[in-house]
């Protein structure tokens, strides 16, 4: 059985993900599906079919989020800071999480007392579980998103190894720089902020490749930019 | 006949600006209008004309105001402000040399000396 606001919700949902379209936007979409509705109720349509060819000629998710995007630019950065944010935290998050278990499993330890045995064992558990965390929102993000979905198998893996091996890079790059330049920089006296001015440095970066990606990201799946009205 | 998306995308402002020149519309109105007066050969897709309406009242040409229709929905309707007027104008200005210039040269007749 057809359920028109039923019908109706879902399709404004699939507008407001992206924050491309302010809820004005997709009220003033829902009043124009609604007048097109009554014309072709009026032609005989059924209020199912209706629906299917007004929502047909509204255009597509994608059309109408990219030509919205272009006029409410405040909008859609909004939108993608606070994806960027949120992702910066759960970077974070991840980094302290990897660490933590890394500094309590066998890699780090060394079997000196019964204690240790329990703690390695107790925590490879959750290191399994941290491991099938990342896999699991790793391949929600790649595989469950409109962006990604049109993606060949090989690019959706392709993407989600490098997000999985990035806080590894990441690492390799950190272990680079010579220990004693480190220590040189956290450790002198001479520089008491050093450390706050490291992580300040460091947020700034993290916060500017978030915006690269995105930036590219949304460039590159950006098609038929110019299109108006047609 | 299948007009380009260049024609279709240039025409669409002096269109909207001329539709509201004859008095407050709102989106769905105006498509009908604007296919009615070119025989449906200009279809829009629907929703690509409100990125256009918004761009034009950003630009201070039109300004929307959201009423209530006779069938108790709510509706943004628009009307044309001062700026768009004059751009309007404009527009007309532009239109009008090149309808000239093209007419000129599809009725020249062939020279027979």
């Amino acid at each position: 059985m057809f359920d028109l606001n039923t019908a109706i919700e879902n399709w404004k949902n699939q507008f407001s993900e992206k924050g491309a379209l302010k809820k004005e936007n997709i009220e003033e979409l829902e009043s124009h599906v609604l007048d097109e509705m009554d014309t072709l109720q009026h032609k005989g349509l059924s209020a199912e079919e209706s629906f299917i060819v007004a929502a047909k000629r509204m255009g597509s998710e994608q059309t109408l989020t990219e030509e919205f995007g272009k006029v409410n630019v405040q909008a859609v950065w909004t939108h993608r800071l606070a994806w960027i944010f949120l992702g910066s935290i759960i970077w974070g998050m991840i980094n302290s999480l990897g660490n933590l278990l890394y500094n309590t499993t066998f890699l780090s330890l060394s079997f000196t007392s019964l204690a240790d045995v329990w703690i390695v064992s107790l925590s490879i558990f959750v290191y399994v579980a941290y491991a099938a965390l990342i896999v699991f929102m790793a391949r929600k993000m790649i595989e469950g998103s409109r962006l990604t979905r049109r993606l060949s198998s090989l690019k959706r893996w392709g993407i989600f190894a490098v997000l999985f091996l990035c806080p590894k890079c990441i690492g390799l790059l950190n272990s680079l720089i010579p220990p004693y330049m480190i220590k040189a920089v956290n450790n002198n006296p001479e520089y008491p902020f050093a450390y706050a001015i490291s992580l300040s440095i460091h947020t700034v970066i993290r916060l500017l490749i978030g915006l690269g990606v995105v930036y590219f990201t949304a460039r590159y799946f950006s098609k038929n930019r110019d299109q108006t009205l047609a | 006949m299948q007009l380009s998306k260049e024609l279709v995308a240039a025409s669409a402002t002096p269109l909207i600006l001329s539709v509201l020149s004859q008095g407050e519309s709102y989106g769905y109105a105006i498509i009908k209008k604007v296919a009615d007066l070119t025989n449906d050969e200009v279809q829009w897709s629907d929703g690509m004309l409100y990125p256009v309406l918004h761009r034009l009242e950003k630009q201070g040409y039109i300004v929307s105001e959201w009423k209530k229709a006779d069938t108790g929905r709510r509706r943004k309707y628009y009307r044309l402000e001062p700026g768009g007027v004059t751009a309007l104008k404009e527009e007309k200005k532009k239109w009008t040399i090149m309808n000239n210039a093209l007419s000129t040269l599809w009725e020249e007749k062939p020279c027979l000396i």
